[in-house]
Order: C-alpha cells, then sequence, then structure tokens
C-alpha cells in the first residue's frame, strides 16, 4: 500500500501553484491518485507563502491529511520557516542551501506574528535564527534534509539548455523542486515531463525547456522517500478541482444560465463553465445531434444583488439558472433570496463559504456561514440547503441541486466552502449519468388563456407556465398574493397561501432519500458518534480507521431538517461534533430540532481545515473529558 | 423588437390587454396616463401577452403590471432590471419591460442602470418620475431637485437632484426618450418608438404625484415641457458611427436645459450591437435559436451534456 503526504511551499506567484499541478499531473499520469488542497494569502504576488498539501495513494480516496507531510519541497527559505514543525520524523525537506545564511528577520513577509513566535522559540530552543538553523532544528526532529543549490544548479543547467538569463533561471525553480520531488518518489522522469506539459499550457518552448530542466535535475537526487511504480489505475479517472467539480455537476444537471460577480473563492465556478463553452452534447435528440454543441449564459453582472436578480429572472423564464457566491456576496443576495421563496422560482446558489465576518479571511476556510444558510432573507419560507462532505459528493449535488430548484421552486443553497473550492485532485470519474436530470414539464396551451400561478395545490408546487411557451397570461409577484399572483390581504386568503408554500416542506422532505439527508459512516452499535457536515469528511472518515467503535454522522440536508433521521441515529450515544466554527453551530442545530445535547464539541476557527489528526487529537481529549475542544493547528 | 418581428394586424384592442382587477391609484395619479398609453401601445402593435413581459420592482408605478393582462413579475426594490435582463438572456424570443419610479430605477437600483447600458440588452425601461417616493408618503426621490421642500418634507431637500437621461446616455442606453404623462397620446407614441427600438431603451416619463408633490404639478410641468417634433430639423438617429459624438452633444444639449424639458426622442442608436448579438458572435453562435429557457437538457432523465467530451482534456 502506497501513501505519502507531501507539501510544495514558496513565494506567491511565483510557481507553487503551477509546481503542485505539475506535481499531481504527474504521479497521476503514473497511476496514482492524488489530493490536496492549495493555501495562499488575499494577494496575488508580492512575496507573501504560499502552499499546496496533500496526499498520493494507490487507492481512492487516498486517506486524511494528517498535521505533517512524509516530502516538503520548499522553494525558498521563507518556505523552511513557514513549515518548520510541518515535516513528519523520518520525511524529507528540500530546500535550496544558497539561502543557509538568511535570517529570519530578512524574510520581510513572514507574518510579524510569526517571526516573533519562531525567535522566541529559536531562542529557547538555542537555535540560530537563520535558514541553516531551521534546518539544523528539522535535522534533530529525524527529517532527512535533501539542499540543493538551486541557483548553480540552474546555472549549470542552463548552459546545457542555452538559458543564461538569471531572470529567465530563477522561472525555473518550480520544475526543479518538483523533479528533486519526483526522484525522491522515485518517479521516472518521463511522468514528470508529462506533468510539466500539462501544467505550462500551450507554451511548447518553455515546455522543451522545463522537460530538459526537470531530465538533468532529475539525475543529481539518488535518496528515494518511497518508489512510485508506474501502475496501471483500476478506473478512469478525472483531474481538477472542487470549483470545476461543481461547476460541472451543474452543466450536466442542466444549467445554462449563470450569473455572478467575482469573488474569492468562488469565481473560479463560474469562470470554468464559461471557458468550457460551448458544451458538447450526445445526439439525444435530431436538433442536439444537428447542433453537436450546446450555449449558456454566463453573465457577469455589476454586484451580487443584479447576479442573484438575473438568475431569479432565467429562472422565471424557464433555464435552469445559478449563481455562486462567497458570504459578502450572500449578504447582498439575502432579499432576493427571500423574493425567491414568495414568488416561487427555483435558482441554484453555490456558496463558497470562507472563513470570518466581514471580508474576514477572503482565501482561508471556515464553515462558519451554516446559520447564515439556513436562516438567511426575511420572513419565512422554504428553501433547501444541502451540504457536501467532498469533491465527488459536491459533482452529484451539484446535479441534484439543480433537480430540487426546477422542482420544487425555492432558493436552493449548496453549502460548499474554500477548502473544497481548491482541493484539486487525480480521482475516479464520476459516473455523470447516475444522477438522473428530473425536468418538470410546463403546461402548454393551445389557446392563449390567463392562468392562476399560484393555485392552492396539495403538495405546495406550482404549476409550471413559462412565458412565451405556455401560451399562458399571469402574474409573478414578491408580495403576499391571490392565486392570480396580485396582491391580497385578506386574512384567509394570506393563510391559505402561506399554508400552501410551506407545504413545500413537507413535500420536500418526504421525496428526497434518506442518503441526500444524513450518511451515516461506522459500526451500528458505536456508543460514540462524531458529528459533522461538509469538507470535514475526509478527514473524519481517515481518523474513523484509528478509532475503532466509534461512529460518525455526516449531516446533508441542513434545511429542512431532518429531525427524526438524525434522532434516530444519536439517541442513546454520547456525541462529539466536530466543525469549523467557533459556536459549534451544528450543534445548536440538532439540539433545536431533536432535543440532543451535545456531550463534547470541537471546533477550528482560526482559517484553516480541520485536518485527520485535529479529528484525532478532538477524540482523544473528548474521551478524557474535555467538553469544547478547540483545535489549532496551523497546516 | 426588430419592425421585421412585429406582426400588424387588428385583433386586439386596448380592453383586451386590462387584467382582472382595476388601478389601485390615487385619482388624477399621471400613472393612469402611462397605463392607457401603454395599453394602446400593446393593441397597436398586436404583442403577445404571453411573451411579453413586464417587470417591475416596489413603488406606486412598480404596482403597474398588475393592471395588465400580460406576462408580468413584480419583484423587490431596484431588482427590476437585473431580474428582466436575466429573464430576456435566458429566452430573447420574449417582449421584455420594465416598469418604476425614479427612486426604484436610479436610487436603490441605481447601479443597474450603468450594467444595463453596457450590454445595450435587447429591452426597454419605462421610468415613471414623480420626484418622490409615493408608496412611503412622500420622501424626496432622486429627482427631486436641491432645495425643494414638497409637502410630506419637514426641511428643504438637502440632496441634489440626478439628470437620470443624461446617467442612462452615458451608460450607453441606445435610446433615450422623453414623455409627459397627461399626453396620452404622445406617450403611447413614444412608447411605441422604445418598444421597437433594437437595444436598449429608456423612456423618461414625468408622471405627477398628485398627492405628495405638490411643487412638480400638473402646471409646474406645463410651463416647461415642449416637443421635439416641433423643432426644425430635429433628428436623433445616428444613422452613421461617424455621426454618434455630434448626436450625443446635441442629445445632452437638450438633457441639460434646466428650463425647458424636451419632450420626443433626444437619441436612437441601433447600430450599436445588442448584447444578444454579442453573445451570439463571442460565445455561442446557436444561442439565437437555443437559448438557456428552450434548451432540452434531459432525455428520458439523462443528462444531454457528453461530459467526457467535455472534460477530455481532464481525463487521465
Amino acid at each position: 500500500m502506497v501513501e505519502v503526504s507531501f507539501l510544495v511551499g514558496g513565494p506567491q506567484g511565483k510557481g507553487v501553484e503551477t509546481a503542485s499541478i505539475m506535481l499531481i499531473y504527474a504521479v497521476g499520469s503514473a497511476g496514482y491518485y492524488v489530493y490536496g488542497r492549495r493555501e495562499f494569502w488575499s494577494n496575488i504576488a508580492g512575496g507573501r507563502h504560499s502552499y499546496f498539501v496533500g496526499k498520493v495513494a494507490d487507492r481512492w480516496p487516498p486517506g486524511g491529511i494528517g498535521n505533517r507531510v512524509r516530502l516538503a519541497l520548499f522553494m525558498d527559505g521563507h518556505a523552511v520557516f513557514e513549515h518548520i514543525f510541518h515535516v513528519e520524523r523520518g520525511g524529507v525537506a528540500v530546500y535550496n542551501t544558497e539561502e543557509d545564511g538568511k535570517t529570519l528577520e530578512s524574510f520581510t513577509m513572514i507574518s510579524r506574528t510569526a517571526v516573533e513566535r519562531l525567535s522566541e522559540f529559536f531562542k529557547r530552543q538555542g537555535v540560530e535564527p537563520t535558514v541553516k538553523g531551521a534546518v539544523e532544528y528539522m535535522k534533530s526532529q529525524g527529517v532527512k534534509v535533501v539542499g540543493l543549490p538551486f541557483n548553480k544548479v540552474l546555472l549549470d543547467v542552463g548552459r546545457k539548455i542555452g538559458v543564461t538569463s538569471p531572470v529567465m533561471l530563477s522561472r525555473f525553480v518550480n520544475t526543479l523542486v518538483v523533479a528533486v520531488g519526483a526522484s525522491l518518489l522515485g518517479l521516472p522522469v518521463e511522468y514528470v515531463e508529462r506533468g510539466v506539459a500539462f501544467a505550462l499550457g500551450r507554451k511548447k518552448e518553455v515546455i522543451e525547456q522545463n522537460k530538459m530542466v526537470a531530465a538533468e535535475v532529475g539525475k543529481l537526487v539518488t535518496e528515494r522517500v518511497e518508489t512510485l511504480t508506474p501502475r496501471t489505475p483500476e478506473t478512469k479517472r478525472i483531474y481538477w478541482n472542487g470549483n470545476e467539480a461543481v461547476s460541472v455537476g451543474k452543466i450536466v444537471g442542466g444549467v445554462r444560465f449563470i450569473s455572478f460577480y467575482p469573488i474569492t473563492p468562488s469565481t473560479d465556478d463560474p469562470m470554468f463553465a464559461e471557458r468550457k463553452l460551448a458544451y458538447p452534447v450526445l445526439p439525444a435528440t435530431e436538433e442536439l445531434k444537428a447542433m453537436e454543441r450546446v450555449g449558456a449564459v454566463v453573465l457577469q453582472t455589476e454586484d451580487e444583488l443584479a447576479a442573484i436578480a438575473a438568475a431569479a429572472g432565467a429562472a422565471m423564464a424557464g433555464a435552469r439558472s445559478a449563481t455562486a457566491t462567497s458570504g459578502p456576496g450572500m449578504s447582498l443576495m439575502a432579499e432576493t433570496i427571500s423574493m425567491l421563496g414568495m414568488a416561487e422560482l427555483g435558482v441554484v446558489l453555490t456558496l463558497w463559504s470562507r472563513a470570518g465576518p466581514s471580508t474576514g479571511l477572503a482565501t482561508r476556510t471556515g464553515q462558519h456561514d451554516l446559520f447564515y444558510s439556513l436562516f438567511i432573507g426575511h420572513g419565512e419560507f422554504p428553501k433547501i440547503v444541502l451540504a457536501s462532505g467532498d469533491i465527488e459528493e459536491a459533482f452529484y449535488d451539484a446535479i441534484k441541486a439543480a433537480n430540487w430548484a426546477d422542482k420544487y421552486q425555492v432558493p436552493v443553497i449548496h453549502l460548499v466552502d474554500k477548502d473544497l473550492s481548491n482541493t484539486f485532485a487525480v480521482m475516479p470519474a464520476p459516473d455523470p449519468y447516475s444522477v438522473k436530470v428530473e425536468r418538470p414539464q410546463p403546461v402548454v396551451f393551445q389557446e392563449e388563456k390567463n392562468v392562476n400561478r399560484y393555485e392552492i395545490t396539495k403538495d405546495g408546487l406550482p404549476v409550471r407556465y413559462l412565458p412565451g411557451i405556455s401560451k399562458a397570461v399571469y402574474h409573478v409577484v414578491s408580495l403576499e398574493h391571490d392565486p392570480e399572483g396580485d396582491p391580497d390581504e385578506d386574512a384567509e386568503m394570506v393563510k391559505k397561501m402561506y399554508d400552501k408554500r410551506m407545504r413545500k416542506m413537507e413535500t420536500i422532505m418526504r421525496e428526497i432519500p434518506d442518503e441526500d439527508k444524513v450518511r451515516y459512516y461506522g459500526p451500528a452499535n458505536a456508543d460514540t458518534v462524531i458529528v459533522s457536515w461538509g469538507t470535514t469528511k475526509p478527514q473524519i472518515l481517515s481518523a474513523l480507521g484509528r478509532l475503532p467503535g466509534v461512529g460518525y454522522l455526516q449531516l446533508r440536508l441542513l434545511y429542512p431538517f431532518p429531525a427524526d433521521l438524525v434522532r434516530r441515529h444519536l439517541e442513546g450515544r454520547r456525541t462529539l461534533f466536530v466543525e469549523g466554527n467557533y459556536t459549534a453551530q451544528s450543534s445548536l442545530l440538532v439540539r433545536m430540532y431533536t432535543g440532543i445535547s451535545a456531550d463534547g464539541v470541537a471546533v477550528k476557527y482560526n482559517g484553516r481545515p480541520i485536518t485527520a489528526d485535529d479529528v484525532l487529537e478532538a477524540y482523544e481529549r473528548f474521551a478524557k473529558g474535555e467538553k469544547r475542544i478547540e483545535l489549532e493547528w496551523d497546516l | 423588437m426588430t419592425a421585421a418581428t412585429v406582426k400588424i394586424s387588428l385583433k386586439r384592442t386596448p380592453q383586451d390587454y386590462k387584467w382582472t382587477k382595476p388601478p389601485e391609484w390615487c385619482p388624477g395619479c399621471g400613472h393612469f396616463g402611462i397605463l392607457q398609453a401603454l395599453l394602446q401601445v400593446f393593441a397597436e402593435l398586436d404583442m403577445d401577452p404571453t411573451r411579453t413581459v413586464l417587470v417591475s420592482g416596489i413603488g406606486c408605478s412598480s404596482r403597474l403590471p398588475h393592471y395588465v393582462r400580460t406576462v408580468s413579475a413584480h419583484t423587490i426594490h431596484g431588482r427590476a432590471i437585473p431580474f428582466a435582463i436575466g429573464l430576456k438572456l435566458a429566452n430573447p424570443g420574449l417582449e421584455v419591460m420594465v416598469v418604476g419610479g425614479d427612486g426604484d430605477l436610479f436610487a436603490i437600483g441605481g447601479n443597474h442602470i450603468l450594467g444595463a447600458g453596457r450590454r445595450n440588452v435587447d429591452f426597454t425601461v419605462l421610468l415613471m418620475d414623480n420626484a418622490v417616493y409615493g408608496l412611503t408618503r412622500g420622501q424626496a426621490g432622486p429627482t427631486l431637485p436641491l432645495g425643494m421642500q414638497p409637502k410630506a418634507l419637514s426641511k428643504p431637500n438637502p440632496h441634489a437632484d440626478l439628470n437620470p437621461l443624461l446617467v442612462a446616455l452615458a451608460s450607453g442606453f441606445t435610446f433615450i426618450a422623453r414623455a409627459y404623462s397627461y399626453d396620452i397620446k404622445y406617450t403611447a407614441k413614444i412608447i411605441k418608438e422604445a418598444v421597437l427600438h433594437k437595444g436598449s431603451a429608456i423612456v423618461q416619463i414625468f408622471s405627477p404625484c398628485v398627492t405628495y408633490n405638490n411643487i412638480m404639478t400638473r402646471e409646474w410641468y406645463e410651463k416647461r415641457v415642449y416637443k421635439l417634433d416641433n423643432e426644425p430639423g430635429w433628428d436623433p438617429v445616428v444613422h452613421d458611427e461617424k455621426e454618434d459624438y455630434e448626436k450625443r452633444k446635441r442629445a445632452i444639449e437638450k438633457i441639460l436645459d434646466p428650463d425647458r424639458f424636451a419632450l420626443g426622442i433626444l437619441y436612437k442608436n441601433e447600430l450599436v450591437p445588442t448584447f444578444e448579438e454579442r453573445y451570439a458572435s463571442m460565445y455561442d453562435p446557436n444561442y439565437p435559436k437555443m437559448p438557456p429557457a428552450i434548451q432540452p437538457v434531459e432525455k428520458d432523465g439523462r443528462s444531454v451534456i457528453d461530459f467526457y467530451r467535455l472534460m477530455a482534456d481532464r481525463l487521465l
């Protein structure tokens, strides 16, 4: 069984992302499965530190990401300081020996808080506050260090391939660390070349130069962390990130109108839908056969108010429509979300949540917006909130969200986060046709007719009329109304309409299958159950392997809340809620709907995701009697 | 709407566009004239009520769609324009028209005017301008001049007025016109031209609030308005792109006149491609015949998307 955790770190905007993609694609090409996440500051370049932390394995899923990695590739001395505690005993760290003499203080882009913390630590430990000192400290902790003079190596290689400009050569640092990493992983150079070609895209000459750099540099390393023998994968695989998986899920699910206003970490979702235009279609009908490709409107609006309003208008026209945003953007959408409930229009809102109130931590993760998504919008109205646990689930959930918005004519909030958005994976390709695309058909008349769009129906769902298609005349309205869609404040009608709308909640609860409401993992008779929601899933599942007798209840449908199901799973068990916010929101939610109180909560709100090791630590402290566990690991 | 798509027949009358319930405005409200003019235009153009969509936000004027027998959406304060744009882009075969007041379109919804102009979506905006917030009992609207004190205000208006047509022109609207609601016949004439215009059209219609604006009354407006039709040689149409600068300058001169309010078409340019045309040429040539609302997305429950071709560059 092969399982290697790894990290690539360096100055933001100087090739860290490219290096990670090269490495992921290289090991992927050799038949392995990979996933990991990108961490970065809310800047473009400017020297802040960015890194990618992930895991390679010969199976999917590759298991959790822990607190320390086995292979660390440091593109600069700054990275050494950032990750001094992030390499495991017996692991390997690669760094540039030419920076040995640089002091901690000289790296001005390290957070001053970190500098103070490290200075104090070095003083206590008697470690010299230089790159060399940091490396020596890592060695003392059982880390093997592979030091190379990066510039000298590149100068030598440059002479062989005819590149001498120092600026040009500095651009090969990403390929250099990847080639060293690949050698340490025992990966044949041809796979590195595939990674290089994939990551660099269309730049032919640059690709050739980088391939040569990779080949030359690879020869310099003889140590091994692992031997990744090329293997034949079990299944067709796909390379993508969370933003892309959800974007494609929506397209497969029939979404053809996508409006958005740029905001991190959501924008890559609609932008991927735009880049992929026009979409190839199966020859399902004669018309589609002739067309080969279909389009979608991807509209960048002037603000989030317009983004969701445009999606609402498109939904009224009959298109499956969606918007994507993050917390600040959703705040602007609140009033229209309420309107969608009242006017009965279905829109998918993918919420790529991030950390903190206000602008907060624009590029960091958090599960702070659970309550906000549940209770957003004034007044009471039916909506759906669905949280995905991992990249595969998020793809399928995007299709389901599109179905539900269309069928129930309600806002559907698909709750995902920054962690998922920047999770990159080489993983088994999903079965894109395993989720049915269920499209309610509109009523179409022969002769033009006035109709009641808000007829009082048993299941609460509106009859489907579409402008220009149904030959029907009707009014859509945001005020309380009569069946014709005109304002009505008569007390009896108000109650009737209210009841009718809220009946959707029962219909939704009845029709959505249990597996979309909660998922339970672990022994049926577990004494203790870890309760969580969202992207903590892979880490908890991984930790569960080391916690025999412990169960895990993953909450998926959060609104309407499947109280009976949750109660059935939790009654009589000890519960530990694990989630990425301060107030342990899901524990409060469960108590509100089921009366079951948490026995313990483990929370993390430092902008970093919960790792598999965090989960183990949480359980250990919980078992010792701690009621509130605050997790603080910084990887 | 393009002229070619208008089917001229005498089938429908203004009466056919009246909804089941009567208007609920104050007696004498300027908005009655706009409603009457609109019904006339719909009848004249024999608009299909099942493919004509009136979109409004919030306010007295935004109630108008409830009195008209077409498909409509009475949305929330300020958002009528983006809602309408979404509707139109999802199905460009629809005739989409926004109605709203000065507060709805130029205060709370102001940013969407800027967005709309830049796109030049083929739709029409009717600005029913009375310079006050009638439905909340007479607060100052964005077109109320500085220092003016209609009866609901306890102090003179400390805000200066904005010029909606100047904003619309600067944003890129390709049809700019003005009308006066008590002149129903002329208002109908201008609205008709706006509907027929290919691109984003806006008509500012002075529509006095008889209950709260006791200063900008019928008499006040009638002292100031005049029709451009009577100006010799007035031609607001851009016939050639080279004329655009000159035509805009002339329009601005009229729009800025503080004393005399020109009624009529101030600027019209159909040479600017609509957003729908831009979309078809830049994004998807099939867009006109297969827009989002018309597309089949599944066949027997199976997505029509060829996932494996779509993601071919990502499959290993």
